[in-house]
């Protein structure tokens, strides 16, 4: 073998390692792409949930739509969990995040954390999420709806209407059947969403209690006493990942809105001031577990 | 061929990029798998039933009586909230009036047969709380019912919403009345979650298996939020183990309805039942119309002399002059009171001059008519002995009772059972005799013209320095009329208002609630506290003779209290300021030091009768130690009635005085530059008497 036959190998040999090593790399850079790391996304609930209509507003049930489009987007993400930290709200917005989890749940695993409180409208929308993990003393519970009797008002010959409640909407008894209905649309939701996990009956929830996760547990209302960490690790398991991030899906959706300018998100006209606990709730019905109604100034 | 291997590991290089990363991300072997949703049957979500409301004809059964209905204790209703009930009462020909505080419960009460009490959020006092007892007592009844969605109102209007959420209690209010009777309200209200009305908190209740006429033929009666209570009387509906109670919890006994005190007593947890449109849901309206028979049948028993006039059943009242050939001129006169008086209670006075039997009747007689009076008064086991003065020991009883000699030097005694004997000397005798068929009332003193007065003072309703055995009353006839202050006689239309600056925390308060109780007696005393009931506004002033406003033992900024602005606001009537700071001006003008005592001035002012000149008062301690008010002598056109003692700062200063300016809105003032409550108790009762009757008078 010559000289020249020994350098044609050692030539064909580089040659080989760089195209080795170039289809290795461009295979890795497409795996990544292809095959990117996938993601467990953060939602939070932090507020009361309502509703704006359009803007992202911190609870606005608006920005969760946002996070969950954005979920659902994302084909790195195939898993989410919603951490609550609410005591509700407005009844449509609960509702309305309720049906979005359940909805995302024919996409990918959705599952519920629930760190200090997950009361009321909250609880409703946590009911879209399985399994839903509580700490041991989160406040869990607070079945209901409650809202201000509409005024009753008079015939008058200065305002005129087209029919006796088109100013008020309701009276005071049509208010009350009002409320029962959504109370039972709640506890349906609770009993169909729970199933044969609830040990509790309808009447006994239906008193608006609030349980300690360690009772929720043993009533059915929660599936674990866990941390967000086990709930994620839930979420990635039932999705069937792992080596996963985790998303923050608010902070994406507010960078993405706010073009990375500072986001300045306003609360909602009706939460309750840090100072004070002292609300102005415009009128309305509420699934609102209302930290102030328990002696909080 | 090593090309074509080479391509392979290559392609296999790239499999295995691909298939390691997919692996180290999805290798764990399992998918998600879609779950089952399980989705809400339609027909499990229905909304709260329609309420059941009932037609309801009512059958009014002809009943009697005067039904009192209170509105006087800030009750959490309105006037409409009130016309089912009244107009049941109505339709069963009985009487419905309204108590507003005008005049005193107890003389208010002398007519009526029935009280209703519903949602006070005001406590009763003691005296108003004695009347009720003694009415019931006497027969009366008494229909009670609270609320729980019926609170104190609130005064503050500017944050309604937590005036709702956080309302005050007015469970104390009713229960200052219902105690006297067993009966507790609970602070709670029942609820069912299993069968319930629309709401939770929408009760039905079923009859007790033993009915009284209260619950005949009713089978559900619906109660919108309702106390519990707690009582020695009988529940009108069963227990029912799905009820339970906010606050008494694991208990299953929760009636919502009693009846108690021999069925003179109804106590129920929810007055909105009986409004409209709720009344006619259910049996709610049998259950109203047989509540509007209860209080439509006079049980009240009347045979006493407080009774007058309303112990006389028919409608024409027979005055007999048992004495004299003629009718005594000053009868006629006082006779024409009388019938004014009997006029307004729908009787009228018929002047004879004989007894008719089965009549009602007023007799009346002297002393000195033995032969006459002396059958009456054995009638009634009453002795009247007669024996000259000359041998006064002959006669004289053995408890040394005074004698009495007439112009003729006669002495007569009278031997009363359970009173003993006694000179008839300044004495009139009232003796009530009733029986099914009529009332009489007897009136014997020493002249005619004590008769003439002892009628004015039936009329008048005036039994203060009497005493009570039985169908037997006795009374001073004239000095000691004439010798008590005004401030003793009723006056149940004179009115006074005091208006407390604070309520008295922080270990300082007014004297507010002192002054309740020495004047709610005689006067029909209203308290405004200006924490709990806000500013008065000017119509709140309305309607008042005398105004109280007491700046208790605070200094400092009071010259900005709404209280002090309240005067501003004073139409008419006449004003005691009273406190340690009690005039309502700049206080930066004025100089403060504490005050120990007071030296009564040696001035001839009806402020201090009963109270000697000179006299050193020591005050009780301050339960503040904030320093008082130096009012400055200097050009004061007012009478300086106390002045500050020896033991205190600026003494020889006024502490109180009294003024009168016929030209002000406000004629008459007095400023005590001190807080009442450190008076000692009897000159505390004393001065106070005397101030609110000196204020009360309409000039010098």
């Amino acid at each position: 073998m010559g000289h020249s036959s020994r350098l044609r190998k050692v030539g064909t040999f580089v040659l080989w390692s760089l195209i080795f090593a170039g289809v290795g790399l461009l295979s890795w850079g497409l795996a990544t792409r292809f095959i990117p790391r996938p993601a467990v996304g953060l939602i939070k609930v932090s507020y009361e949930i309502w509703s704006t209509g359009t803007d992202f507003d911190f609870g606005s049930v608006e920005l969760f739509q946002a996070e969950i489009d954005s979920a659902r987007r994302d084909p790195r993400i195939k898993a989410v969990v919603v951490q609550f930290d609410s005591p509700g709200g407005e009844v449509v917005a609960s509702q309305t995040l309720y049906m979005e989890l359940q909805a995302l749940r024919k996409a990918m695993p959705v599952v519920g954390a629930i760190g200090s409180t997950a009361g009321s409208g909250a609880y409703y929308a946590a009911l879209g999420t399985d399994p839903l993990y509580a700490r041991p003393s989160s406040a869990v519970g607070n079945v209901g709806v409650w809202g201000y009797v509409p005024p009753d008002l008079a015939v008058n010959d200065v305002i005129l209407a087209s029919g006796p409640f088109k100013l008020t909407g309701s009276n005071r008894d049509e208010f009350l059947r009002e409320i029962e209905g959504i109370k039972q649309e709640f506890l349906a939701t609770v009993t169909s969403q729970r199933g044969a996990r609830l040990r509790i009956s309808p009447e006994e929830l239906s008193q608006g209690l609030i349980y300690p996760g360690r009772e929720a547990l043993r009533l059915g209302l929660i599936d674990r006493v866990g941390t967000l960490s086990d709930a994620i690790a839930a979420a990635a398991q039932q999705a069937g990942i792992q080596h996963y991030t985790v998303v923050d899906l608010e902070a994406r959706v507010l960078d993405t809105y706010f073009q990375g300018e500072s986001a300045f998100v306003n609360t909602w006209i009706g939460a309750a001031d840090p100072a004070t606990g002292k609300r102005t709730l415009p009128p309305g019905i509420y699934m609102l577990y209302d930290m102030r109604l328990r002696g909080v100034p | 061929m090593k090309t074509l291997v080479r391509l392979l590991l290559l392609l296999s290089l790239v499999a295995a990029i691909f298939a390691g990363r997919w692996l180290w991300f999805y290798g764990n072997g399992r998918a998600y798998q879609t779950p089952q949703i399980a989705e809400i049957q339609a027909d499990k979500v229905v909304g709260a039933p329609t309420l059941d409301h009932r037609a309801f004809a009512d059958e009014p059964v002809a009943g009697n009586g005067h039904v009192l209905i209170d509105l006087a204790h800030h009750n959490n209703l309105t006037r409409n909230d009130l016309i089912p009930l009244q107009s049941r009462l109505e339709a069963r020909g009985v009487t419905v009036a309204f108590f507003d505080g005008d005049v005193t419960l107890r003389y208010a009460l002398y007519q009526a047969t029935a009280l209703v009490v519903l949602a006070p959020s005001v406590p009763f006092t003691d005296v108003e709380q004695k009347a009720i007892a003694a009415f019931v007592q006497d027969g009366g009844r008494l229909f009670l019912a609270a609320d729980p969605t019926r609170p104190v109102l609130s005064a503050d209007t500017t944050d309604a919403e937590t005036a709702a959420f956080f309302p005050t209690s007015a469970v104390p209010a009713i229960n200052s009345v219902a105690n006297l009777f067993t009966v507790t309200y609970f602070d709670d209200y029942l609820y069912n979650l299993a069968e319930n009305v629309g709401n939770y908190r929408n009760v039905a209740l079923a009859p007790a298996d033993a009915r009284t006429p209260l619950t005949q033929e009713v089978e559900t009666v619906v109660f919108f939020a309702t106390h519990s209570m707690r009582s020695t009387g009988t529940a009108l509906f069963k227990d029912d183990a799905a009820i339970a109670s906010t606050v008494r919890t694991g208990e299953t006994d929760l009636p919502a309805a009693v009846i108690t005190a021999d069925e003179r007593v109804l106590a129920l947890g929810d007055v909105t039942f009986l409004t409209a449109p709720y009344h006619t849901i259910a049996d709610n309206d049998r259950f109203l119309s047989h509540i509007a028979d209860w209080l439509a049948e006079d049980t009240r028993v009347r045979n006493a002399l407080e009774d007058f006039p309303y112990l006389f059943s028919q409608q024409t009242i027979d005055l007999v002059q048992l004495s004299g050939d003629r009718i005594d001129p000053r009868l006629i006169a006082k006779g024409g009171t009388l019938q004014t008086y009997f006029t307004e209670t729908g009787r009228s006075l018929a002047i004879r001059t004989d007894v008719v039997p089965d009549h009602d009747a007023l007799l009346l007689g002297l002393f000195s008519d033995v032969p006459t009076v002396q059958e009456l008064l054995a009638q009634n086991g009453i002795t009247l002995t007669t024996v000259a003065a000359a041998n006064p020991a002959a006669a004289v009883p053995s408890n040394g009772g005074q004698t009495a000699t007439d112009a003729t030097g006669m002495e007569q005694y009278l031997e009363i059972p359970a009173m003993g004997t006694l000179s008839v000397k300044g004495i009139t005798l009232f003796i009530v005799d009733c029986n099914a068929a009529r009332c009489s009332i007897s009136i014997v003193a020493e002249t005619a013209e004590s008769v003439a007065s002892a009628v004015e003072r039936l009329a008048n309703h005036n039994l203060v320095g009497c005493a009570q055995a039985g169908a037997i009353t006795l009374c001073a006839t004239e000095g000691l009329l004439e010798t008590q202050p005004k401030a003793t006689e009723p006056a149940p239309t004179k009115r006074i208002l005091i208006i407390s600056v604070e309520a008295g925390e922080g270990g300082v308060r007014t004297s507010a609630a002192d002054f309740v109780g020495m004047l709610d007696d005689i006067y029909a005393v209203t308290l405004w506290t200006i924490p709990d009931d806000g500013q008065p506004t000017r119509a709140d002033l309305e309607g008042y003779n005398v105004y109280i406003i007491d700046s208790g033992d605070y200094a400092g900024s009071l010259a900005d209290s709404p209280a002090f602005r309240a005067i501003d606001r004073i139409s008419s009537g006449n004003v005691l300021l009273v406190g340690a700071q009690p005039l309502p001006i700049d206080t930066a003008e004025f100089e403060y030091a504490p005050i120990n005592d007071l030296v009564v001035a040696d001035t001839p002012h009806p402020l201090l009768e009963g109270l000697t000149a000179g006299e050193l008062i020591t005050l009780l301690p301050s339960e503040s130690s904030v320093p008082a008010m130096i009012i400055s002598g200097d050009d004061m056109e007012s009478a300086i009635l106390l002045t500050r003692g020896p033991n205190s700062p600026s003494t020889g200063s006024p502490a109180l005085i009294a003024a009168v300016d016929e030209t002000s809105d406000i004629n008459r003032i007095v400023v005590a530059a001190f807080p009442f409550y450190r008076l000692p108790e009897s000159i505390q009762r004393t001065l106070a008497l005397n101030i609110a009757a000196w204020l009360m008078a309409d000039g010098d």
